[in-house]
């Protein structure tokens, strides 16, 4: 059992971690910025800031985290609407399903929605505080601040137990 | 913001001739490959920083960092491909050479009213100005570059004046981009001189 | 700290499951309410006259594209002579009342061949064979088989075919370019194949409203079918409208049946059908 990390109070982040922290959600955004409407993009940008950023501070790894792990749902989504819409129209050659349309309607709400707690979350994280997001909050918290909580700099023999049952 | 490339006391006559027949393939090709990539990310660093700045009137101090070093970067590449220095340029985020240093001082504030202007209107007020400028310079420059590369090969050095006026136009570059990336509110000045009034 | 002694025990923590199913919830209740938006709107198969199916804005613009390409294919062999064309626009007329709203303006050409056959192509363009004009009797007929073919138009069924049969990837391709010989081959292509059963019951029931609101008996659409049907004499390579409506018993009978049950009155169409229809043995 590792000893487990206390999470900071607003006062207690530094500037830098909490300008690194908002600019984790704005990765949802490097899709645009990249310039390629690629669903998966976004994913792959804000994983990439997560392994950039998670040793830095455990208040920015724990925002890195949640912003990256809290893509996967709408990224699977919206890669099901373009590769069906890849395969049928320039691949397969076939007139798109009836289904498909409602279901654009359907992944552009569900990227509103979390887009828009997306930037809930940075402007949060810009102030130094934190938002929990439905599961992956709990997760990244467990991860960073919870009993079993990683160690930052991965490795340093912590031989030091609190007394069981503690 | 500062540019300094050391002249060196003399350059490497088999280093010339190694870095024009071949430099391509040995220098130009391995950067790019990186840099493609690494510019990609810059460019939604970029886009990130624009709204950072247009919400909090700051550049996000790991990004401005993350810039900064890529412009040490491509300086590097083309102090080393316009024959400035001698050594192969390293690679890398993370490189530098003894010879070459920048500094970009970290703005505290940036204005919001500057940003959008230089968003939308740049290309009248900075772009079009610079560029004319710079088509002359480019001329004088590669000019000189010639005979800087004859003067390497007969007396192993340039002079003063011209490695100068090269150094400049990277400078005056570097400016540019400083001031069309949003990391700076000053003005580039129409000039390449280290520390223009 | 009784929660924390559950996370120690299993190694993880319980409540992510329940957020995990609120997580599920809402994404279910996001879909099911585009799903039921979609149902309370029905956008596909409006059975009001006038109004295109739910066709994508792509394929609209397409369609306006190969609209032009096929105009300038048809008109080359079309029949310019003013006793035929004014015909056919006092036939059109007559109809033009009770079709309501087209997505696009109509244009009927008269193509002198012995092939017997009338298709509709995207766009709003209807072809008619003189080969097929000559089987008819009487003007109503001729009628008949106008308002048909007006009900695919309106339907839009040339361009679902298409898509149903190349794919909407060639459509733009096809849209795009300047090929005649591609146009040809895909006016060819449209009119050997012709439509689906489903759409050609539509397409009679429209007609058949069409008529009976135009003071014509819908059974002219019967009559027409019988003539077209005696092939005595024909040579079977220019029996194109039977090989492409293989039910044609049917939808005499279907049209009958219509007949039987309008209560209208017919209002004869005043044109000379004998001198019109003898202007194609001259033209030939």
């Amino acid at each position: 059992m590792n000893q487990s990390f206390v999470l900071p109070q607003p006062d207690e982040v530094s500037k830098r971690e909490k300008e690194d922290a908002m600019a984790a959600y704005l990765m949802n955004f490097a899709a645009w910025g990249a310039g390629l409407p690629l669903p998966s993009l976004n994913l792959v940008a804000a994983a990439i800031y997560f392994l950039i950023n998670r040793k830095k501070s455990r208040f920015v790894a724990f925002h890195c985290f949640q912003a990256f792990t809290s893509q996967l749902p709408t990224t699977l989504i919206n890669i099901v609407g373009v590769g069906t819409f890849v395969d049928f129209v320039l691949i397969l050659n076939r007139p798109l399903p009836r289904f498909f349309w409602p279901y654009v309607g359907f992944a552009a709400l569900m990227n509103l929605l979390y887009l828009s707690v997306s930037i809930y979350a940075c402007v949060l994280a810009a102030k130094g505080r934190v938002y929990y997001f439905l599961v992956f909050g709990r997760w990244a918290y467990a991860k960073y601040y919870g009993p079993n909580a990683v160690p930052l700099d991965g490795g340093a023999p912590r031989p030091n137990l609190p007394p069981a049952g503690f | 913001m500062e540019l300094s490339i050391t002249q060196q006391v003399s350059y490497s006559r088999s280093e010339l001739l190694l870095r024009t027949f071949f430099g391509g393939l040995y220098i130009l090709v391995p950067h790019n490959i990186l840099l493609f990539f690494v510019r990609i990310w810059a460019s939604i660093v970029h886009f990130i920083a624009w709204w950072a700045i247009l919400f909090t009137q700051r550049y996000p101090e790991s990004f401005f960092e993350f810039n900064v070093k890529l412009l040490d970067w491509t300086t590097r590449l083309n102090a080393s491909l316009y024959n400035l220095v001698d050594g192969y340029p390293a690679i890398g985020i993370g490189g530098s050479h003894p010879g070459i240093t920048l500094h970009v001082p970290y703005p505290e504030h940036l204005s919001r009213g500057k940003l959008l202007l230089r968003t939308f209107l740049g290309i009248f007020y900075v772009t079009i100005p610079h560029g004319i400028c710079l088509i002359g310079r480019g001329f004088a420059t590669s000019f000189l570059l010639t005979l800087s590369w004859w003067s390497i090969l007969f007396t192993g050095n340039v002079p003063a004046i011209w490695f100068e006026f090269n150094v400049g136009t990277l400078r005056w570059i570097v400016r540019l981009n400083l001031y069309m990336t949003n990391m700076t509110d000053t003005y580039p000045p129409f000039s390449g001189k280290p520390n223009p009034d | 700290m009784h929660h924390v002694q559950t996370y120690r025990r299993l190694g993880f923590d319980v409540r992510i499951l329940r957020e995990l199913l609120l997580l599920i919830l809402v994404i279910a209740a996001v879909g099911g309410g585009v799903l039921a938006a979609w149902q309370w709107w029905p956008t596909h198969h409006s059975s009001k006259p006038g109004l295109p199916h739910d066709d994508s804005m792509l394929l609209v613009g397409a369609e306006g594209k190969l609209r032009d390409l096929i105009r300038k294919e048809v008109t080359l062999d079309a029949v310019r002579e003013s006793a035929v064309t004014e015909g056919i626009r006092r036939i059109q007329e007559r109809l033009s009342r009770a079709t309501g709203k087209l997505p696009y303006p109509l244009e009927i050409y008269v193509i002198d061949s012995p092939t017997i056959n009338a298709v509709c192509l995207p766009g709003g363009i209807i072809v008619v064979y003189s080969g097929l004009i000559r089987k008819l009797e009487a003007p109503e007929e001729l009628a008949a088989i106008l308002a048909h073919e007006t009900a695919h138009a309106l339907h839009r069924d040339s361009m679902h075919a298409l898509e149903r049969e190349l794919g909407i990837a060639a459509i733009f391709t096809l849209a795009g370019g300047r090929s005649d010989a591609l146009t040809l081959r895909l006016l060819r292509r449209l009119v050997s194949s012709g439509f689906s059963r489903q759409q050609e019951q539509e397409a009679d029931v429209e007609a058949a409203r069409v008529l009976g609101a135009s003071e014509i008996d819908p059974g002219m659409l019967a009559e027409s079918l019988r003539h077209i049907r005696q092939t005595d004499g024909d040579d079977p390579v220019v029996l194109q409208y039977i090989s492409t409506h293989p039910d044609i018993d049917l939808r005499i009978k279907a049209s009958e049946a219509t007949s039987a049950a309008w209560k209208g009155k017919a209002r004869p169409i005043e044109m000379d059908w004998k001198q019109f229809r003898s202007q194609f043995r001259l033209l030939r």
